[in-house]
């Protein structure tokens, strides 16, 4: 029955002449920085169109394999060591429409402590004979939280995010894009492990963190893509700026310049430079009254963070394509501190990450 | 009624029931038909469904004609064409209340392909009358209205429901903004709003479009703290839906779709999801 009931969907939806394009992509990504975390991500992507190429169907399955021995573990967890692993399931479904494309999604992660369930859709639309992009982008997430240890901890989140772009070819060479996204999050919004430090009367002592229960968070950002023929080389520059309800405010900027070498290889460079400024109720310690609300995110500090990598690609065969990744990033932290031995302050460190992250990626077309 | 008919038809018998009712099914089953063959006519002849003839080609002699979904300059545009497009036209000329029309394929995208409309004066040159009309016939005409007046409600979780009245106008084949104001329903308080949308809607299968739509306005509700903890007197909604269309030929289309919505302020936040429905009305 159920193998009628698919071979029924395939005949709708592909119909007797229909041509289909399959392609598929497998990348693991190894992910290892100064604060003894370690992350091995293998994901597979896999997509095909149907329905003379009109819609696209595509799925991608993901997992995170993480151990960590961060200064954070280190001072507040009962092991030296935690481990976990996070599985995500994502099928996505494109139709092309006269001058654009329309979209739906479901993507769910799950972890021994968070699941979220994700609705994702969107659309674009052509003007101009194909000049002018505009697209619509929303999302809408549930999220369910609990606590290793603490069987009667049971938190909800929700988010909702609407993004809305406007691209323009300036030229046969370059391309502009503008960008605006919001998300709000309503719900908890904190972490049942993370510690606020809280030093009273000469004693310091672990807060577990209280955040509000909502955050408005808004971003803008430019793209701009130029490709010079003579040289064969193209730019890809960006900026965002960010600011949200809880006072953080960022900016990002990030240069990517690919070469090709020749039909079959090309190299890929790229540059980030992020700067921010902490959280309104962020404070590495806390002191006597630590108001409604405090954290022990470091994320929500003032820090600086750049990166560099790179990322050579070669085509082996006309439909199998070879790419490696390698990146290196530095996070340098203004007021977040490792805290060590949480009683005293004398062997705090101002804390400072620095990662590598290498990457494989094989896509085929069959 | 059942009197009145009775008398209509009551020819100095005595007619029981069961008679009269069956002489009303028939009454009534003939008029229905009757009404369905002037339907018929009328859309027939308003949207074009000509019979089988000869096809010609049309061929566009300048920039920026515009093809229309149905046989008036108030229907949406389905495309904007340039100078030298060569196009399949039904020999025979369709004429509405707007005027005299070719009706024609267009191209919607690569392997796509819909019914359109071109005024006769537009800048065109006619030629190749044999061709086979088999293609004109395949395609219905769909006739989207460009302006109109749009009705939504929207039921929500935790026994919310919304509901809205706006005005839709539709720039270019499929891209619409819309002013609307409505109020929101929650069990214990309720709100106004008003505010605008974008939307992105598109033909996929004859008379069934698809649509993305995002909104932004303003919320107020009747008090601080009735909608949610932290609410004010003036709070920001946005709102997005995706979902699909079906699009009544040449006045009228109702649509269902998901719906996500929000309502915030620095304070705190409302989100909700559900589904929309919708009916709109062309101007």
């Amino acid at each position: 029955m159920r193998a009628a009931l698919a071979a029924t969907a395939f005949i709708i939806f592909t119909g007797a002449d229909a041509s289909a394009a399959v392609e598929g992509s497998t990348v693991v990504r190894y992910y290892s920085d100064s604060q003894k975390t370690v992350v091995l991500s293998p994901s597979i992507d896999i997509g095909s169109t149907f329905n003379e190429d009109r819609m696209k169907v595509s799925a991608h399955v993901a997992q995170d394999i993480l151990t960590s021995a961060s200064s954070e573990v280190r001072t507040y967890a009962s092991k030296g060591e935690i481990s976990d692993l996070r599985n995500e399931y994502q099928v996505n479904f494109e139709s092309q429409i006269p001058d654009g494309t329309l979209s739906v999604g479901l993507i769910t992660s799950d972890e021994s402590d968070y699941s979220s369930k994700m609705v994702v859709a969107g659309g674009t639309r052509e003007f101009f004979t194909k000049n002018t992009v505009v697209a619509f982008g929303l999302a809408s997430t549930d999220n369910k939280i609990t606590a290793t240890g603490n069987t009667s901890f049971a938190e909800s989140m929700q988010a909702q995010l609407y993004s809305i772009s406007i691209s323009q070819i300036l030229s046969k060479n370059s391309l502009f894009q503008l960008i605006y996204d919001f998300r709000v999050e309503n719900g908890y919004i904190a972490s049942p492990y993370r510690r606020a430090k809280l030093i009273s009367g000469g004693n310091i002592s672990a807060l577990n963190e209280n955040h509000p229960r909502t955050r408005n968070r808004h971003a803008v950002g430019f793209k701009y893509n130029y490709y010079s023929s003579p040289m064969k080389i193209s730019f890809a520059t960006s900026y965002r700026i960010y600011q949200d309800s809880w006072g953080v405010l960022s900016h990002t900027l990030e240069e990517r310049v690919t070469f090709e070498h020749s039909r079959k290889f090309e190299t890929a460079i790229s540059a980030r430079f992020y700067t921010q400024d902490k959280a309104a109720f962020y404070q590495d310690y806390y002191t006597d009254n630590p108001g409604v609300f405090f954290s022990g995110n470091n994320t929500l500090a003032t820090y600086i963070s750049y990166g560099i990598g790179v990322r050579p690609a070669y085509n082996l065969t006309e439909k199998l394509n070879l790419s490696m990744k390698l990146e290196y990033f530095a996070q340098n932290f203004k007021d977040a501190t490792e805290a060590g031995q949480l009683s005293t302050r004398d062997d705090d460190k101002r804390l400072e990450i620095s990662a590598f992250v290498v990457g494989f990626g094989l896509t085929a077309k069959f | 009624m059942i009197d009145q008919t009775s008398r209509v038809l009551n020819t100095g018998r005595v007619i029981s029931n069961a008679t009269v009712a069956r002489a009303l099914r028939t009454f009534f089953s003939i008029k229905f038909a009757l009404a369905r063959v002037v339907l018929a006519i009328a859309l027939s002849t308003a949207l074009g469904a000509t019979p089988v003839l000869a096809a010609m080609t049309l061929t566009t002699t300048e920039n920026d004609i515009q093809v229309y979904s149905g046989p008036g300059e108030r229907f949406r545009v389905l495309a904007v064409l340039p100078a030298k497009t060569e196009l399949k036209a039904s020999s025979q000329i369709t004429t509405s209340r707007a005027g005299r029309f070719y009706r024609v394929v267009v191209p919607l995208g690569e392997k796509q392909r819909a019914i359109g409309f071109i005024p006769v004066s537009a800048p065109i040159r006619l030629g190749g009358e044999d061709l086979d009309e088999d293609e004109l016939s395949k395609y219905g005409a769909v006739a989207l209205i460009n302006r109109a007046v749009q009705i939504t409600f929207s039921t929500l979780r935790d026994q919310q429901s919304l509901y809205s009245i706006g005005y839709m106008h539709y720039f270019s084949p499929g891209f619409y903004a819309k002013g609307s104001v409505g109020q929101w329903i929650a069990p214990t308080a309720t709100g106004n709003f008003g505010g605008g949308e974008i939307g992105n809607d598109s033909l996929l299968a004859g008379p069934i479009s698809g649509f993305v739509t995002y909104g932004l306005g303003l919320f107020s509700p009747s008090a601080n703290d009735a909608i949610f903890a932290g609410s004010t007197k003036l709070n920001i909604m946005m709102n997005a839906t995706v979902g699909i269309r079906y699009n009544l030929e040449g006045f009228a289309s109702i649509a269902l779709g998901g719906q996500q919505t929000v309502i915030y302020n620095a304070n705190n936040s409302l989100v909700s999801a559900g589904i929309q429905a919708s009916l709109e009305v062309g101007l």
